[in-house]
């Protein structure tokens, strides 16, 4: 793979059942920037992303042929361990979905997951827990009240853990699924600074309805429609000139 | 991580990125027309070929300037006094690129004449560079620094210097008259005033688009601020 790509796709297809959603897709996600996958409901960009840890698969129907590559291998492989490609390839959902036990406990949920019980000691779960929430600048609000449950805090609070969580697992690829559509406008400048940040450290994949929020806060853009890829290019490209007219219409607003 | 909003800080640093290349652009406009005065006046042909030579920066800047304006419109959709900020800036980077593109017409009008024996009449040409060079950094600074008062009072400066053009052209085309064995100097000076007279009416552009960035109003073209009658006109501040 070459130099300064994180995701490979090659021909990439996906049934559900017998419904074709991604009619053989070809792309290359480069690192350490953020990618941002729009395009009209039901046009295949969330099956996209949900294919990168392959969280597809718990719908049970699903079938797939061709190749994403991350890291150097194939992960639809058959030896692929989907709990190690998780943790290399995180994921933020549309609403924030902390589990229902204290902020401390959702931190350090990923590190027990992932590392023997003899090998974990309080006080690195402590130093894990303190950079991780330092980094999304959500400690000075916390910090004191640490084994409060997760879900009382607010949205925007909630959706910050739920990216600090992923952060001690030290994932190569954040994956995100509209992670700002169930905020307020100030909630959403929060987010999109933390995501700026982010990416100086991880590769960012952010599926948006929001076409403001792809113009400012992506690097590249790739548009889809009815499970192909229509464009994908430099953000300031897409939306200056277009080089598609399905694209150009799209972004002007005049379908979907 | 600090805790400012970063999408008016990134458009706030964008935007002050963008003041500097057009204060650095005045800077350079103004040194060429500088330049390209004292060249013609101490007959430096060194001088000259300096303010030719620079003039390449300020092309550059041109171009980066619209560049830059044109990713902030498609990347911030910004509104208000930033989307005129930005359009006002890309017009006033144009008025500044032909303003130094008249200080190398000057420069070379300048050459030309220091190739030949001097004539008294040049050094009549150091107030209307002094007036043009003054009202050029004005003009600037009243941009850069969003001053309207200013910014006002370019328009109305720029009457002296078309009155002392015009004089200066009647002078010389008197000269012409009288004496046909300078007229070759003669034309080059009269083409050497009419490009810094030219400077004065960029400056006069770069007023009017610092009016319109503060307050929305076109005021080209005998056009008025309400409030203020007669500002763009010709009455003195």
């Amino acid at each position: 793979m070459q130099d300064g790509v994180s995701i490979d796709i090659r021909d990439y297809s996906l049934w559900y059942g017998k419904f074709q959603a991604l009619l053989s897709v070809s792309t290359q996600i480069k690192q350490g920037i953020i990618t941002a996958m729009i395009g009209p409901s039901g046009c295949g960009k969330t099956t996209l992303l949900r294919s990168f840890n392959r969280i597809n698969e718990r719908y049970g129907n699903v079938s797939t042929s061709g190749l994403i590559t991350i890291l150097g291998k194939n992960i639809l492989d058959e030896d692929v361990s989907v709990a190690s490609l998780r943790k290399r390839v995180g994921m933020v959902f549309q609403r924030p979905n902390p589990l229902p036990i204290s902020i401390y406990e959702n931190i350090v949920f990923g590190i027990k997951s992932h590392t023997p019980s003899r090998e974990r000691k309080r006080a690195d779960l402590d130093a894990a827990v303190e950079s991780a929430l330092r980094e999304v600048s959500l400690w000075d609000a916390v910090k004191d009240c640490l084994d409060d449950r997760a879900t009382e805090l607010t949205l925007e609070q909630q959706q910050k853990l739920c990216i600090a969580r992923l952060l001690p697992l030290k994932p190569d690829i954040i994956l995100m699924d509209e992670p700002c559509s169930a905020l307020d406008a100030s909630g959403i400048e929060r987010i999109e600074e933390l995501i700026t940040e982010l990416k100086r450290t991880f590769t960012i994949v952010m599926v948006t309805h929001n076409m403001a929020q792809a113009r400012r806060a992506s690097d590249e853009c790739i548009f889809m429609l009815m499970g192909e890829i229509i464009e994908h290019t430099r953000t300031l490209d897409m939306f200056m000139n277009p080089q598609h007219e399905k694209t150009a219409m799209y972004i002007e607003g005049r379908y979907g | 991580m600090n805790q400012k909003n970063l999408i008016i800080q990134a458009v706030e640093d964008a935007m002050a990125a963008f003041d500097e290349d057009i204060r650095r652009m005045g800077t350079l406009a103004l040194e060429n027309l500088r330049l390209a005065s004292e060249g013609l006046l101490q007959r430096n042909t060194d001088l000259c070929n300096r303010a030719i030579a620079d003039d390449d920066e300020v092309n550059r800047l041109e171009i980066k300037i619209d560049r830059t304006g044109v990713e902030l419109i498609t990347r911030f959709g910004p509104v208000t006094l930033n989307f005129r900020r930005i359009i006002a800036s890309m017009k006033v980077s144009t008025a500044l690129e032909r303003a130094s593109d008249h200080a190398v017409n000057l420069a070379r009008r300048g050459r030309k004449l220091n190739l030949r024996p001097p004539i008294p009449e040049t050094a009549q040409i150091k107030e209307l560079a002094d007036l043009a060079s003054a009202q050029l950094r004005d003009s600037i600074d009243a941009y850069c620094d969003g001053q309207l008062q200013n910014a006002l009072r370019i328009l109305s400066r720029d009457t002296a210097l078309d009155q002392a053009y015009e004089a200066f052209t009647k002078h010389i085309v008197s000269r012409m008259e009288t004496d046909s064995a300078h007229v070759k100097d003669y034309v080059d000076l009269l083409f050497a005033t009419r490009f810094i007279e030219r400077i004065g009416d960029q400056s006069v552009n770069i007023a009017e688009d610092t009016v319109y960035y503060l307050t929305a109003m076109d005021i080209r073209h005998g056009g008025e601020l309400p409030g203020t009658p007669g500002a763009a006109a010709s009455s003195a501040p």
